[in-house]
């Protein structure tokens, strides 16, 4: 598989290097037809949705709805009312931690893991402190993966809430869901699954994970930014509470009170991303007609070369367990991930350094930060060796 | 300037860096954090009559922070806290002789910034 011609970004030199873009677990490039998508919209369709009779805002509020179903479809949701389109993931988490409060009290527990981004952390440190809850959370193994064994210790009758990463973003640690939900389920809890790393990656179904809630992001799936989705399961989203109020949400509204508009446009307040909405179901389009199978054993393929390389290198230590994500963090002896990144940047390879949003997850590990390469449809092997070039220069200067 | 970001004297600095450690009984601690990368530096001064007698620094960064802790304390010995506070992004991008581009400006600055905060009530 090679896409890059699809992505024009890509066609540029970087300090005078070919762009080897390896930062995609950040965010994703997009290609021409998402980009053309929301011109396509902007020139010709662009109205407010859900409000007006004339043909501009009909055809917005048709783009915008297609857009919930192609979501829906992707994910195996059952259709459009599953779906709620939010800024990312980050907002989908916050709505949940807020929404879910009202069956939160003293004592209660939310189940976590040690993996999670800050976005599905701190968001249940502040509803556990609004309500007396508190946190609990699944260990690791020393290589990374979940501590599944402890599953029934974890997960009782004092859970409400559990929710995890499906991919680790900084790991690439592949989180057993379904193993997790089942439990969840068995007890009562609700169970949500952070699946930012995953559904650019993987086939995901919503009902083979066992999901009640799944979050994920447009752009770091080929789409726009300012684009994130929701998905619930339809006895969730009915029981659970607005989180934004305003034009749009409502049914009937009176200076008193006011009843919601139906799913999902109860969660959908004021004026909603439209043109990133239909940006995101052209990246949809994309992927699916790429095939999500050929793009897992396409994105396979190059994690493992990487995986592999730098596992063999000497003064590289690489985090997390060998069965991954596409994605490989990894320390340099002696050398700052900063600086790390820094000479990747100098040959044109971009990188991420830092702690990736996760910093009790390095804090736990005993690192002050890594350096990471994640990868994308666009990713080719033969990009590879200059990434181990500027891992070898760091350890010639740094080690 | 140049454009080779690690030249000798970064990386010199960086793995043997000067005034490195705690100084024990300290006129000012002070810490900063650059909370994107994890860096951290701690500075150690001792002042006598507005001037500093004796400064070092303790914490855990990249290159380009070390460095610049390093070469800092180095150049405050014997300095008033006035032209402590005087320094500048300029003076500090002077001393380390290379050339830093806005996403490292953090990291250039944490030292310099932590002898300003320790010392901006001393005046």
């Amino acid at each position: 598989m090679n896409r890059r011609s699809d992505f024009p970004i890509l066609n540029q030199k970087v300090h005078g290097k070919p762009l080897v873009y390896f930062d995609n677990a950040a965010t994703t490039q997009k290609p021409r037809l998402v980009l053309d998508a929301m011109n396509q919209y902007y020139e010709h369709t662009n109205a407010n949705v859900h409000r007006g009779v004339h043909a501009l805002a009909e055809a917005a509020t048709e783009a915008y709805e297609q857009a919930h179903r192609t979501v829906a479809k992707f994910i195996s949701a059952p259709g459009m009312e599953s779906i709620i389109f939010t800024r990312g993931t980050t907002e989908s988490l916050n709505l949940l931690s807020y929404s879910l409060r009202d069956r939160l009290k003293k004592g209660d527990e939310i189940v976590l893991t040690r993996l999670e981004h800050h976005s599905n952390l701190i968001p249940w440190q502040q509803a556990a402190k609004a309500t007396g809850a508190t946190l609990k959370f699944l260990e690791l193994t020393p290589t990374g993966e979940l501590d599944i064994s402890a599953l029934d210790k974890v997960i009782t009758d004092k859970t409400k809430i559990v929710t995890t990463t499906h991919v680790s973003n900084v790991l690439g640690t592949v989180v057993p869901v379904k193993q997790i939900a089942d439990r969840a389920h068995q007890i009562g809890a609700t169970m949500i699954v952070d699946a930012a790393q995953s559904v650019p990656h993987l086939p995901i179904s919503v009902k083979k994970l066992g999901a009640d809630f799944l979050a994920f992001s447009g752009h770091k799936m080929y789409g726009p930014t300012g684009i994130g989705v929701l998905f619930g399961t339809k006895d969730a989203l009915t029981a659970l509470l607005p989180f934004l109020f305003g034009g749009e949400m409502v049914h009937e509204v009176s200076y008193e009170t006011s009843t919601w508009n139906r799913l999902p446009w109860k969660f959908e307040a004021g004026t909603p991303p439209i043109a990133e909405g239909v940006g995101l179901a052209a990246a949809i389009e994309y992927l699916a007609k790429l095939g999500m199978d050929k793009i897992a054993q396409h994105e396979h393929k190059i994690t493992k070369a990487c995986y592999d390389s730098l596992k063999t290198m000497d003064k590289i230590t690489v985090l997390g367990p060998e069965e991954r994500g596409s994605l490989v963090s990894f320390t340099v002896d002696g050398a700052h991930a900063h600086d790390v990144a820094a000479l990747c940047d100098q040959v044109g390879v971009a990188v991420r350094a830092g702690h990736h949003c996760a910093m009790p997850l390095h804090l736990h590990l005993g690192i002050p930060a890594s350096t990471r390469a994640s990868f994308g449809v666009y990713s080719q092997e033969t990009e590879l060796p200059v990434l181990y070039d500027a891992l070898e220069k760091a350890v010639r200067l740094f080690s | 300037m140049t454009d080779e970001l690690y030249k000798e004297v970064i990386l010199d600095h960086y793995k043997h860096p000067h005034n490195k450690g705690k100084l024990e009984n300290a006129t000012v601690k002070q810490t900063e954090q650059n909370p994107i990368c994890g860096d951290v530096v701690t500075i150690y001064l001792n002042i006598a009559d507005n001037v500093i007698t004796d400064i070092s620094f303790n914490g855990c960064g990249c290159a380009i922070s070390t460095a610049a802790a390093s070469l800092l304390t180095d150049h405050l010995k014997g300095k008033t806290i006035e032209e402590a506070q005087n320094l500048s992004r300029d003076d500090m991008v002077s001393l380390l002789t290379v050339s830093i581009s806005p996403a490292r400006t953090k990291c250039a600055m944490l030292a310099l910034v932590a002898v300003k905060n320790g010392t901006a009530g001393l005046r």
